[in-house]
Parts: C-alpha cells; structure tokens; sequence
C-alpha cells in the first residue's frame, strides 16, 4: 500500500529514496555551514596553536 | 592522582549502578515482573533502582540532613546488593558473553564504541564549565546543601530542578563533583544501551552497535553526557525502557505491566516540564494499545509515584506545582513579571513557532540559526532516512508505540518551547525506528538505498568524531591532569575568574556579611550572596526597586552589606543604583580587573572585565 507513493521499479524507488538522502544531507549543511562556520573555524584555530 | 580519582569514579559508578539495579530487581521480584532478555531485564531493573534511589533521596531532602541521609542511603543500597547480587551478576554475565560473540566487524564496532565512551567519560571527568549548570543545575544543589531544602526564590530556574537533579544532590553530598557529574555519564551509557536493546529487536548486529556509535557521537548527546552539567539525558534512558516494558509479551496488558511501565514514565515526567510531553505521549499510547481503562489508571498511579515529586516541592513551596510558570493565576505574589518574561524566553516558550519548521523540528534537523551549538546538533540522519522508517512501518503494536510516542510528544515540545534540544528524549526512539527502516532495506536486498543509508551513517559517525576530538580536547587535558584545574576553569568556565576575584575579597572572617551580586555563573562563588539580576531572581522586582530610597530599604532589609559589579549593573535597575554610587551611600571598596569570556564558551572569546565590590554605607 506505501510503496504506492513510490515508483515500481525497485531501482527507481531506491533511486527517488536515495536522491531524498542525498538532498536531506546537502540542504542541511548548506543551512547550518553559515552558522557553525565561525565556531569550527575558532575552535580549528585553537586546536592549530 | 587526577587519573587515580577518574578510576574511583569509574568504581563508584559501577557499585551505584550495580545497586540500582539490585535494588530494581527488589522491586520486580515483589511484583512478580520479569523482562524476556537479561539485558533488558537489568536496563528496567536499573531504571526502577534508580527512581526508588531518587524518591528516598527526595524524602531525605526533608529532614535537612543530606549529608548524613545520602550515607544511609548507601547502606539501604546495600541491602538488596548482598541478596539480589547474585542473580543481577548472572544476567550481567549473559550479556557480556553476548558482547563477546561478535563477528569481527562487530568487534571493530564495539572497540570504537568503548573508546569513544572512553572519552566522553574522561570529559564528563573535567571540572565543572557548563553554562547553565553553573547556573542552576549544579548550583542549586550546592546551595540546597549548604543552606538547607528551602525555595530560592533568588534563582529562577531552581523550581526547573526536577528529579535527576537529586543525581547531583548525592555525589555533591558525597563529596565529589566528579560522581556528581559521573551520573550525567551515567546517564548517557544506559540511554546508548537502551537504544542498542531497543534496536537488537529488529536490526542485524552491525546496524545495532553503528546505530549505537552514532547515538555517542551525536554533538547534542556528547555535549549533555559530559560537560552539559545537566541530567536530562536520563529522560532518554526512561523513554527507551518505557518502550521495551510495554513491549513485554507475557505480562502483556496485566496491572504490572501498567504499573512498571507507569513508574518508568513517571521518570520522564519527573525530570523536567518538557517530560510531561513525553510521558502524556505514553499514555495516550497505553490507553489506545491496551484499551483498558483499569490498567490505565494503575499506569497513571505507577506514573505519580515514579514521577510526582518536583510537583509536590513547587506546590509545597508555591502553591503551584509548575511554578513559575502558571503563577498568573497559581502564585501571582511569588514572581515578579520580569523574572518570569526573561525564564520564558530562555525556555523557549515566548517564542511564535512558524508552521514551516515543523516538520525538520519532527525529525530532528531543526537548528536556530541564530544561536547554534552542540546543544541543538541532532543531525540530518532521521530526516534523510525518513522514507525507509515509513517503508518499513508496519501496522503493529510494536511500531505503533514509538511513532505515536515520537510524533506527539515532539509536537507538544514544539508547540510548548521550540528548542530542538528537548527532543533529546525521543532521539532514541527515532533512531531505533531508522535502524529497523535501515534493516529493512537490508532485508529487500536494496543495494543502492543500503549504500546510500550506510554512507550517511558513516558520515554521520565520522563527523560526530571530528567533532568530539575538537570538543573534548581541553576538557581530557585537565581531567588527566596536564591542564590544572585553575588554569583549565580560567580558559573554560563563564565567569570563574570574577567569582574567584570575589571570593578572595570577601572570603575572609574580616569581611564577612551578604553581597549583592547580578552574576549569571554562581557555582563557584563561596561567599553569602544574593542574587539581584531582575532576569534571573524573583527577589529583585524592577517594578518596586525604582528609586534610591527603594534600594536602600531592600538592601536594609536582605541585610546587603556589599554590591558587586562586574563590569555593570543590569540596564532595567542601573540608574538607582548608580544614583546611590554619586551620592556615596555605595562606597567602593574594593576593584580588581579579571579575564572572563564573552558570549558562549564555545567561540573562546575572552575579555578583560573590573569587578568593583561596593559597600553600604547609610
């Protein structure tokens, strides 16, 4: 009954899960990367001297 | 000596732990309640030990004598570890002998999993820096100990203290901050357990033990574990050991069941007001899958007894049991506006909650972007692997629980305060559904979707380690020694270097008598004081303190004797008392300039700030 959301094929279905993953992993870190940014940078600063 | 003490700890630990959990065991032979694996049975009987440890605590409160009561305390532990000893070594046995029969990817997952334990234990280890632990989590306790089980009305969120905060209360009573912070460990290795107990039910070895390594190296798990300060990761613990009862089959829908599951919800409602969220999730959840409203009541019962106390306190102390919040209608003499404004902003709960942020806030990859930190980093894990837990939904008792559990006790804590921190409860749950979707996949032979969900994963995994090597490489320094304690408390702690500044001025027989004080980190101040920031204290009403001639009565009759400022007064009550310096009826009387930290400890920014102790002088 779920899988009726998704396509058929096996493949494309894991091709539609897999391409959700990929965009999940790269909007949040495109998100958050400006905010986390200064403290990495700080703290890799830090960690250097 | 530093690793000496580490070790006894370490020790410490084990013995409590292992005395909850013949204490539990106690509680579960009476009751006739067994769980069907040894590893779980030990984890409840634990998480039972552990709340009957916090109710003879809570009761002890009373009688002011902590100290002494907390080493009775001990003994009565004692007593159930002699007769139930044997059984608890026999099923910790089994469960190590599962431990050990690994494959060797198994093996490669647990040696990680014990050195990234390994350090966490070593951070939670370092003297005591966390913000709001300095604020509250641990001060309270330590004022409770000296000045004895009263309100502090002068500390807003000392009402917030809920039951794992007794945790704290022991090991400072015991005489070590070290066990006080141990137990936060503590906490965080049970919930590890419980999330990899809760997987093992329906995911292979390996997904188990790398579901378990990324839950440890999640930043907002590694954070409250070790040098949080704070005790609210037991309520993942609690939520996780709900589950595996409710899951019991051959007590299944009985009035043990319903009381056990109830006691251990009431550890959850217990701990903070954001656990009430979750442990109403669990009732509702009790009430649909058991449909039976006797049990639901014993379930209820089980959940006051376990969980009643920090209610019983404020409504004691107030009149209120949720002071401060409600105390427009509770307890409107008790607070000043405010006070109160200024917690409900920090809690979150002032704040409007777009609709938008719903759904990432459901799944953990909510973040205010304008304050971020480890506190709120859950990562893109369960969002990104979203698809495979509604795949592999299933519509069965077994499912039904932790989703209804996760969805709506997340939407209440959405609607309530918004701080994706108080998710933390639910994160195992939410993971154990990803590995049973991940396992899933497995199952399906999907080779692209499994490589996919694995390399997030190992990403995840990855980057949570990068993350606790940067975080945790001061903190492991001093703990083993090679940083002292001043110097690693200078760099670390907010507000350390201003509270040692006082405490050498004032500390002296010579210059004894109450000061004023508007700092936020009180832990380490070890003078008498009294807390006058309007923001953070009930006895400070910017409302009534709006002259000098106000003040000078106030301060008459706290019997203030010194105000310090360091560098300046809160704005909302500057000009009196600044009025009250030009007319000299504020004296200095002593200033010297130290180092503190600007904004979060995290960013590292530190500044030069005078601390000016002033005298009365009318």
């Amino acid at each position: 009954m779920k899988e009726h959301f998704l396509p058929k094929s096996s493949v494309t279905k894991q091709l539609v899960i897999s391409g959700w993953t990929i965009a999940v992993l790269a909007w949040y870190f495109h998100q958050f990367s400006p905010a986390f940014s200064p403290i990495i940078r700080g703290l890799l600063q830090k960690l250097w001297r | 000596m530093a690793i000496a003490q580490g070790l006894l700890t370490l020790i410490a630990l084990c013995g409590f732990c292992l005395g909850f959990a013949c204490f539990g065991n106690t509680i579960l032979r009476l009751l006739r309640f067994g769980m069907e694996s040894d590893a779980e049975h030990v984890l409840v009987a634990v998480g039972i030990g552990l709340l009957g440890t916090e109710i003879l605590l809570f009761l002890i409160q009373f009688t002011q004598h902590i100290r002494l009561g907390s080493l009775a305390l001990i003994g009565l532990l004692c007593v159930p570890l002699f007769s139930e000893f044997g059984c608890i070594l026999r099923r910790f046995r089994a469960v190590f002998q599962l431990l050990g029969s690994r494959s060797t990817g198994g093996r490669f997952l647990l040696f990680v999993t014990g050195i990234v334990l390994c350090v966490e234990f070593l951070t939670s280890l370092a003297p005591l820096t966390g913000s709001d632990a300095m604020h509250y989590h641990f001060t309270v306790q330590k004022l409770i100990l000296e000045q004895g089980f009263h309100p502090i009305f002068s500390n807003t969120h000392s009402f917030l203290c809920g039951q794992h905060h007794l945790l704290i209360l022991l090991g400072l009573a015991l005489g070590s901050e070290k066990l006080a912070l141990g137990f936060i460990f503590l906490g965080g290795v049970l919930s590890a357990a419980i999330l990899a107990s809760l997987a093992a039910r329906w995911a292979s070895e390996q997904l188990v033990l790398g579901i378990t390594l990324l839950f440890l190296l999640t930043p907002v798990v590694f954070w409250q574990m070790s040098s949080s300060g704070a005790p609210d990761i037991y309520m993942a613990f609690f939520a996780g050991t709900v589950l595996i009862v409710l899951y019991q089959r051959t007590d299944a829908g009985t009035w043990r069941q319903a009381l056990v599951a109830g006691l251990l919800t009431g550890g959850i409602a217990g701990a903070k007001y954001t656990g009430c969220f979750i442990a109403a999730a669990v009732a509702v959840a009790f009430i649909v899958e058991f449909a039976s409203v006797t049990r639901w009541v014993i379930f209820i019962l089980g959940s006051l007894i376990g969980g009643i106390w920090p209610y019983l306190r404020n409504t004691i102390w107030t009149g209120n049991p949720l002071f401060p919040f409600l105390s427009e209608k509770l307890s409107p003499h008790l607070i000043t506006a405010y006070g109160l404004t200024t917690l409900v902003s920090d809690t979150g709960a002032a704040v409007s909650h777009n609709p938008a942020q719903l759904f990432p806030f459901l799944f953990f990859a909510a973040m205010r972007a304008k304050n971020p930190g480890p506190w709120d980093f859950f990562g893109p894990t369960v969002l990104a692997l979203a698809p495979l837990v509604f795949l592999a939904y299933k519509n069965t008792r077994e499912w039904r629980i932790p989703v209804l559990v996760w969805f709506l006790a997340s939407l209440g804590n959405f609607f309530s305060s918004g701080l994706p921190r108080f998710l933390l409860p639910l994160f195992p749950v939410a993971l154990f559904c990803v590995a049973a979707g991940i396992e899933s996949s497995i199952e399906k032979d999907w080779k692209i979707t499994n490589a996919v969900s694995v390399g997030t994963m190992a990403l995840m995994i990855l980057s949570g380690a990068a993350g606790l090597a940067v975080y945790c490489r001061k903190p492991v320094l001093a703990a083993v020694g090679f940083t002292g304690r001043e110097a690693y408390l200078e760099d670390m702690a907010q507000d350390y270097q201003v509270a040692q500044a006082i405490n050498q001025l004032l500390g002296t027989p010579k210059n004894a008598g109450t000061a004023l004080i508007f700092l936020r980190h009180q832990y380490y101040l070890r003078i008498r004081y009294l807390n006058g920031d309007p923001g953070t204290s009930f006895e400070a009403d910017p409302e009534r303190l709006q002259t000098p001639e106000q003040w000078k009565e106030f301060l008459r009759a706290k019997a203030i004797v010194y105000v310090i400022r360091a560098p300046s007064y809160p704005m909302v009550i500057a000009a009196p008392l600044e009025e009250l310096e030009k007319r000299g009826e504020l004296v200095r009387f002593a200033q010297r300039e130290v180092g503190n930290l600007k904004g979060m400890r995290i960013e590292q920014a530190h500044i030069t700030v005078p601390v000016i102790i002033l005298k009365t002088n009318f």
